[in-house]
C-alpha cells in the first residue's frame, strides 16, 4: 500500500536513482541466470559426458554371425605363436644326451616357412633335468606301460615346470621326454594296446613324445636320438593341434581359408559385442584411439570376405589379420575402463552439493525479478 | 523267522542295489573344456589372518583337485606368512590344530599386497591390463572355460572393501561379469563370497550361467570359526570352513553335486543364513558335478600315426658358425656332493 501511494506523487530524483538502481539490479540477476543456466548448464553437460568416438554402430551389430558349433577347441586364436621345445633328461648322470635344438628347429622351418603367412612362429627350446613324468607307470614283461587313463595326470606337474607363460605369446608346447635306461616306456591305449608312434596330444596345450634309449646307448652312456622320428613327430603334433590335414598345398590353403573365416568371425563378434556393451553400460568411454581402431577393423573385415569370395586367399588373409590385431585391440583397450570409479547413479551424488547452493540464490532472485516486473507494468496501465 | 530272514535280505538286496545305480549315473556333459580359478582376498592387516587363510585354504582345494596353477589367479592383499607379528613365520594356518600349512612351498600369488585393487581385479575380469602385463596375471579364458571366482574380505550392503581404502559396488561387479560374458570369457561361472551381508553382492548380476552363493544374506554378519590362541587371531571364518570340510571328502573321481555343496553350512552352525542366486543358471545344481567348477581334466588324444618328414641335411654355415660360438653356453652340471654321508673321524695316532 505504501509503496503504490509513493508511485503516484510526482518523481522525486532519489526516486529516479532508486529506480535506475532497481534495474541495474535486475539486470545482474538477469545476466547471473543467463550465465548460469543458459550457457553454464549445457557447457557442464557437454564437459562432463562420457566422450564415445564416432562409431559405425549399425555395422557392428547388423552381421551375420556363424553359429559356433561346439568343436572340440583348440589353440586359441593368436598372430604370433610360440614354439616352446622341451627335452626332459631325467637322468643326466647316467646317461649323455647328444641333441641340439637348434637342429630340430633347422628341420622344422620348411613345415613353419609354409604356414609363416597365417601366424609368426617362434622356436624356442629348454632342457629340464632330474624331472620325472610323476606318474607311476605299471611293468610289463621287460618295459613299462602308461596307461591312456594316466595321461592326462601327466601334463600338469610337467607345466609347473615350463615356465611357457613367460613370453606374451600363446604356447604351443613340444615335450620330448627320455624315459630311464632301466625303464623304457610305452604308451598303451584303453585297449591295453601298445601305441606305435609312443606320442600324445593336448588340445590346445601341446604334445608329448616319449623317447626309450636303446640298449647299447644305455651300455655306452652316450645317446645320439635319431632326429627323423623326432621331427616326424613334432611336425605331426601340429598339424593336428592346428587341424590342418597334411602339407600338401590344398591343405594348407584350406588351413588358410579356414583361418580367414575364424578372424573374421571372431572381429565380427568382439565388434558386436562391444557395441551391446556400449548400449547397456553407460560409463565406457571410447577415444578417438579405439574409434579409429574400430573403423580398421570393420573395414578390413569386410575387405577381407570380399577377397575370400574373389578366391584372393593370401590378400584375404592379410585384411583379417589386420581385422583381427584392431578388434581385440579396441575392445581390450584399457582406456575403455577410463570412468570406472565414476558409474552414473554417483554422478549426482558428486554435482549436487557443488552446484545447489549457487543456484538457490539465483533462483529466489528470480521471484524477485518477476515482484519488479510486475511492479513496473501497474503503473503504466494505471497511467493510461 | 524265515519270513524275518526273507524281509532282511530284501531289504538288503536292494538298498545294495540302489547304491549301485546310484553310482553309475550318468551326469550330463557340462559343455566345457577347461576350468579356471579367480580367488581373491581383499583385507589386510594382521587381525584379518582368516581371510588369507580362507583364500589359501580354497587354492589348496581347488589345486588338489586338478586345476593347475597357470589356471589359478590368487589375489592376497597383505603378506601373512612374513608379517613380522607371525609366531609360525613362513606359515599359514586355516585350523588351531596347524595340520595344514596351506602357505607351502608351491604357493603361487600372482596379485600381492598393494597390487589388489579394485581396478586391477576389474581389469583382470574383462581383460583389459595394460599391454605388456605377463600372461600369469591375465585371465586367458574363453568360451569353453568354467571360472570359479572366490571372493572374502570384509563387506556391506552393496560392496566389498579393497584394502580398506576403497570399495567395489555390486553394480561394478555385475557390470565386470556381463563385460565377461559378452567377449565369451566364460562359460559357466561359480560365484562364491564369504563376507558380511554377502548376498547383495550378488544381487545385480544378470548375465547369464551365473550360479552364485553368499556367506550371509543382507542385514546379517558372516562370523568366524575359532580362534588359535598360540597365533592369537581368528584363524579361519564359519562358512569357508564346512565349505573345506565338504571338499575334504571329494577327490577327482567323486561324483559329489553342486546341490549337496549350496547345502553346506545350515544356519545351525553357520549362524548366518547361506544365501543361494540360481535363477541365471540354466542346468539344475543338483545334478552338476562339483568337479565341474572345482576340478579339472586335461583333454588327452593319442597320435595314432606319424608321417615321416625328410631332413634337411643342408645346414646353414653362418648358423654352425653361430652355434660354435655359443657352443657350451648351457649345460648340465651335476648337483653338489651328497653331504648326508657321515664322515667318521679316524681316532689313532698318525
Amino acid at each position: 500500500m505504501v509503496h503504490e501511494e509513493n508511485k503516484n506523487e510526482p518523481k522525486s530524483p532519489s526516486n529516479e536513482e532508486d529506480e535506475k538502481e532497481a534495474t541495474y539490479r535486475i539486470y545482474s540477476i538477469l545476466s547471473y541466470f543467463v550465465i548460469l543456466v543458459i550457457v553454464g548448464f549445457p557447457v557442464w553437460w557437454y564437459t562432463t559426458r562420457v566422450y564415445r568416438a564416432s562409431l559405425p554402430i549399425n555395422e557392428m551389430y547388423e552381421v551375420h554371425l556363424k553359429n559356433k558349433s561346439n568343436r572340440d577347441f583348440g589353440i586359441p586364436l593368436s598372430l604370433d605363436y610360440d614354439i616352446l621345445i622341451t627335452f626332459v633328461h631325467p637322468d643326466p648322470s647316467g646317461l649323455d644326451i647328444d641333441l641340439n635344438g637348434g637342429d630340430i628347429d633347422v628341420n622344422l622351418q620348411p613345415f613353419l616357412k609354409q604356414i609363416a603367412p597365417v601366424a609368426n612362429f617362434i622356436v624356442k627350446s629348454q632342457w629340464l633335468y632330474l624331472t620325472d613324468l610323476g606318474v607311476i607307470p605299471k611293468k610289463v614283461s621287460d618295459h613299462y606301460a602308461l596307461q591312456e587313463n594316466q595321461l592326462p595326470h601327466v601334463i600338469s606337474p610337467l607345466e609347473a615346470k615350463m615356465w611357457s607363460h613367460l613370453s606374451e605369446r600363446p604356447a604351443v608346447n613340444l615335450v620330448l621326454y627320455f624315459s630311464y635306461c632301466s625303464t623304457p616306456l610305452f604308451i598303451y591305449n584303453d585297449r591295453n594296446m601298445k601305441v606305435p608312434t609312443n606320442a600324445f596330444l593336448s588340445p590346445r596345450w601341446g604334445g608329448v613324445y616319449i623317447v626309450n634309449p636303446d640298449k647299447s646307448s644305455c651300455e655306452t652312456r652316450r645317446f645320439k636320438p635319431d632326429l627323423s622320428p623326432i621331427v616326424s613327430t613334432f611336425v605331426t603334433q601340429i598339424q593336428h593341434l592346428f587341424k590342418i590335414k597334411g602339407v600338401k598345398a590344398e591343405d594348407i590353403k584350406q588351413f588358410k581359408i579356414r583361418t580367414v573365416e575364424e578372424m573374421v568371425g571372431s572381429t565380427r563378434r568382439t565388434l558386436k559385442s562391444l557395441a551391446q556393451l556400449l548400449s547397456e553400460i553407460g560409463s565406457i568411454v571410447i577415444s578417438d584411439e579405439v574409434g579409429d581402431k574400430i573403423n580398421i577393423a570393420v573395414d578390413n573385415a569386410n575387405l577381407s570376405e570380399q577377397f575370400l569370395e574373389e578366391g584372393d586367399v593370401d590378400l584375404a588373409l592379410k585384411h583379417a589379420k589386420i581385422a583381427f590385431l584392431n578388434s581385440e585391440g579396441a575392445f581390450s583397450d584399457p582406456s575403455l575402463l577410463a570412468l570406472l570409479y565414476f558409474p552414473h547413479d554417483q554422478k549426482y551424488a558428486v554435482y549436487i552439493p557443488l552446484f545447489l547452493p549457487i543456484m538457490i540464490p539465483v533462483f529466489m532472485s528470480l521471484a524477485l525479478v518477476k515482484k519488479w516486473y510486475r511492479n513496473r507494468k501497474i503503473p503504466k496501465v494505471k497511467s493510461e | 523267522m524265515l519270513f524275518l530272514k526273507a524281509l532282511t535280505s530284501y531289504i538288503l538286496i536292494s538298498f545294495l542295489i540302489n547304491l549301485c545305480q546310484a553310482q553309475s549315473i550318468n551326469f550330463p556333459k557340462g559343455g566345457q573344456t577347461n576350468n579356471w580359478a579367480v580367488l581373491v582376498d581383499t583385507s589386510r592387516f594382521w587381525f584379518n589372518y582368516r581371510h588369507v587363510a580362507n583364500v589359501l585354504s580354497i587354492y589348496r582345494s581347488v589345486k588338489r583337485l586338478g586345476i593347475p596353477d597357470s589356471q589359478i589367479i590368487l589375489m592376497i592383499a597383505d603378506d601373512m606368512a612374513c608379517n613380522p607379528r607371525n609366531p609360525r613365520p613362513a606359515t599359514v594356518f586355516n585350523n588351531a590344530n596347524q595340520h595344514i600349512n596351506v602357505y607351502g612351498d608351491d604357493v603361487e600369488v600372482d596379485y600381492r599386497g598393494y597390487e589388489v585393487t579394485v581396478e586391477n581385479f576389474v581389469r583382470l575380469l574383462t581383460g583389459r591390463l595394460p599391454p605388456g602385463t605377463p600372461r600369469s596375471k591375465q585371465l586367458l579364458t574363453d568360451e569353453g572355460s568354467n571360472v570359479l571366482v572366490y571372493l572374502t574380505g570384509h563387506g556391506g550392503d552393496g560392496f566389498l572393501k579393497f584394502q580398506d581404502s576403497e570399495e567395489i559396488t555390486s553394480q561394478e561387479m555385475a557390470d565386470a561379469l556381463e563385460q565377461m560374458w559378452q567377449k565369451q570369457r566364460y562359460h559357466e561361472t561359480f560365484f562364491m563370497i564369504d563376507t558380511c551381508q554377502a548376498a547383495s553382492m550378488y544381487e545385480r548380476f544378470y548375465s547369464p550361467n551365473i550360479l552364485a552363493v553368499g556367506s550371509s544374506l543382507v542385514g546379517e554378519d558372516s562370523l568366524s570359526h575359532h580362534v588359535d590362541p598360540a597365533i592369537g587371531v581368528y584363524i579361519i571364518d564359519r562358512y569357508t570352513y564346512y565349505a573345506l570340510e565338504f571338499l575334504e571328502n571329494v577327490d577327482r573321481q567323486s561324483n559329489k553335486t553342486m546341490g549337496e555343496f549350496l547345502q553346506v553350512c545350515p544356519k545351525s552352525v553357520c549362524i548366518s543364513t547361506v544365501g543361494v542366486r540360481r535363477d541365471l543358471f540354466k542346468r539344475n545344481p543338483d545334478y552338476v558335478p562339483i568337479t565341474d567348477f572345482f576340478g579339472s581334466v586335461r583333454p588327452v588324444s593319442l597320435l595314432t600315426e606319424v608321417k615321416i618328414q625328410p631332413l634337411t641335411s643342408k645346414r646353414q654355415e653362418a648358423k654352425e658358425s653361430n652355434q660354435s660360438k655359443t657352443i657350451n653356453k648351457y649345460r648340465y652340471v651335476p648337483p653338489l656332493v651328497n653331504f648326508n654321508t657321515v664322515i667318521t673321524p679316524r681316532i689313532g695316532t698318525q
